[in-house]
């Protein structure tokens, strides 16, 4: 037959987004569970961190991260060109990391990395691990975040 | 001050000019989307990963950058072919370079008309490696053992060479493989591609629109001849039933070298310029790479 080719490859292509389409309604109704099951957790937690947090905001005023406040920049070589960010510090939290200028970086990647900035404000700190397969943008944003630092911690 | 007038060529003449021609417009199509888009056979593998290690790790699926390369890629291919693979892609275009070179090195230096490469045989062995290397890569994914392969992947080496970078330490098995392949390169056509290209492997087993790809129309050949297998650096010879169809990376060195011309797709049936379909493919894709972000310029 002249389309065998053809259609045995179809098959198997049909056959293989049938499963991954399956596997995407079974994980679906996984997440939801789950998300629902973390949102519990987190309420539990949030009441536990602000009994925690009544403790110590009676112990010490400040005095911990060691970050002056003010707006640094930070720069490091991301894949292509220098990335440029700056860091906002308020009350001796990092509390913003805006890119100034990645021109340098292939897209893909540079969306790939970007949920890096959010991770490294959650942990107050550049020390993140890197993302995979766009390992050399996510180093260029972790060091600029780094090197921004350094200046704010003097 | 009698201008001579210039012959009118042979139709062998003819024939031999197109060809040169056609290799010219090749190449200097290659070289646009080597320079432009160098990146873009990675984020096309990455989509794959990226599946396998949501799959791997129970999450949903989404449509993020790398996953989106890879249906663009895919879907070009069902279109057109693998124009992809022997026009626009980097690691592609660095096996036919390296190739020409190991052709002439070997010309000028020990004077062989033939250029040394690999027996049928070993290269029709050698095809299928590329599809156990996609397994193997896949299974890696899906138990997330994939932090292994760190520093282990050719690609990302040279995808570093292309931003001008050096590879940094820890490397050294990648850079070890890279040179490996480079060493393929130089004694078979497209080492890479038809033996261990993983994205190779998907691409083969893409249902490509039948009309969409080569076609050779047997009843006009010469008897015995075998001009298009002696070209092809996937040694075929364009059968209609054969399952490896697949292996065909669309790079027309057929189109051109067959003395009967015999070996047409729809584009190069629809126009007489030969120099359109490849110039049109090409736009279309620098288009949809773009929209991908696969442009480092744009």
């Amino acid at each position: 037959m002249k389309y065998k080719n053809f259609l045995l490859r179809a098959v198997n292509l049909l056959l293989f987004l049938g499963i991954l389409w399956q596997y995407q309604q079974v994980a679906l109704v996984r997440a939801a569970a789950v998300s629902q099951r973390k949102q519990e957790i987190a309420e539990v937690e949030a009441y536990n961190a602000s009994v925690l947090q009544a403790q110590s905001a009676a112990q010490a005023e400040q005095s911990q991260s060691g970050y002056r406040d003010g707006t640094y920049e930070g720069s490091a070589f991301g894949f292509g060109d220098v990335i440029r960010v700056s860091v906002t510090i308020q009350n001796g939290k990092m509390t913003d990391i805006s890119v100034l200028d990645a021109s340098g970086e292939d897209k893909p990647y540079y969306k790939q990395a970007l949920p890096l900035l959010d991770e490294m404000l959650a942990v107050q700190s550049a020390e993140v691990d890197t993302v995979s397969g766009a390992t050399l943008t996510a180093e260029g944003l972790i060091g600029a975040v780094a090197d921004a630092l350094g200046k704010a911690a003097g | 001050m009698e201008k001579t007038q210039a012959k009118p060529l042979t139709a062998a003449q003819q024939r031999q000019r197109d060809k040169k021609r056609r290799i010219w417009l090749r190449a200097g199509v290659q070289l646009f989307f080597f320079v432009t888009m160098p990146g873009a056979f990675v984020a096309g593998f990455s989509g794959v990963k990226q599946i396998f290690l949501h799959i791997g790790a129970g999450e949903v699926l989404s449509a993020d950058s790398f996953t989106l390369s890879l249906l663009g890629l895919c879907g070009f291919t069902l279109l057109f072919d693998r124009f992809f693979c022997g026009y626009a892609c980097a690691f592609g275009s660095l096996g036919d370079a390296v190739w020409a070179l190991s052709g002439l090195l070997q010309k000028k230096l020990f004077h062989r008309k033939k250029q040394l490469r690999l027996p049928e045989r070993a290269v029709l062995w050698g095809q299928k490696v590329k599809y156990l290397l996609l397994a193997g890569l896949v299974a890696l994914y899906v138990t997330r053992q994939e932090k292994l392969l760190t520093g282990a992947s050719p690609w990302e080496v040279f995808s570093r060479l292309t931003a001008l970078r050096l590879p940094p330490e820890g490397f050294g098995v990648g850079i070890a493989l890279l040179v490996l392949i480079l060493l393929g390169m130089a004694v078979q056509p497209r080492f890479f591609c038809q033996f261990l290209c993983p994205m190779g492997a998907v691409f083969a087993l893409l249902p490509v629109l039948p009309f969409a790809r080569l076609h050779r129309q047997s009843e006009g050949c010469i008897p015995g001849c075998n001009a298009c297998k002696q070209q092809c650096p996937v040694c075929l010879k364009l059968e209609e039933s054969s399952l490896r169809s697949g292996e065909c990376i669309a790079c027309e060195a057929c189109v051109g070298t067959c003395p009967k011309q015999n070996i047409h797709r729809w584009d190069t049936a629809l126009c007489k310029h030969q120099w359109l379909p490849v110039l049109g493919k090409a736009l279309l894709f620098f288009l949809l790479g773009c929209w991908l972000g696969f442009c480092r310029f744009i």
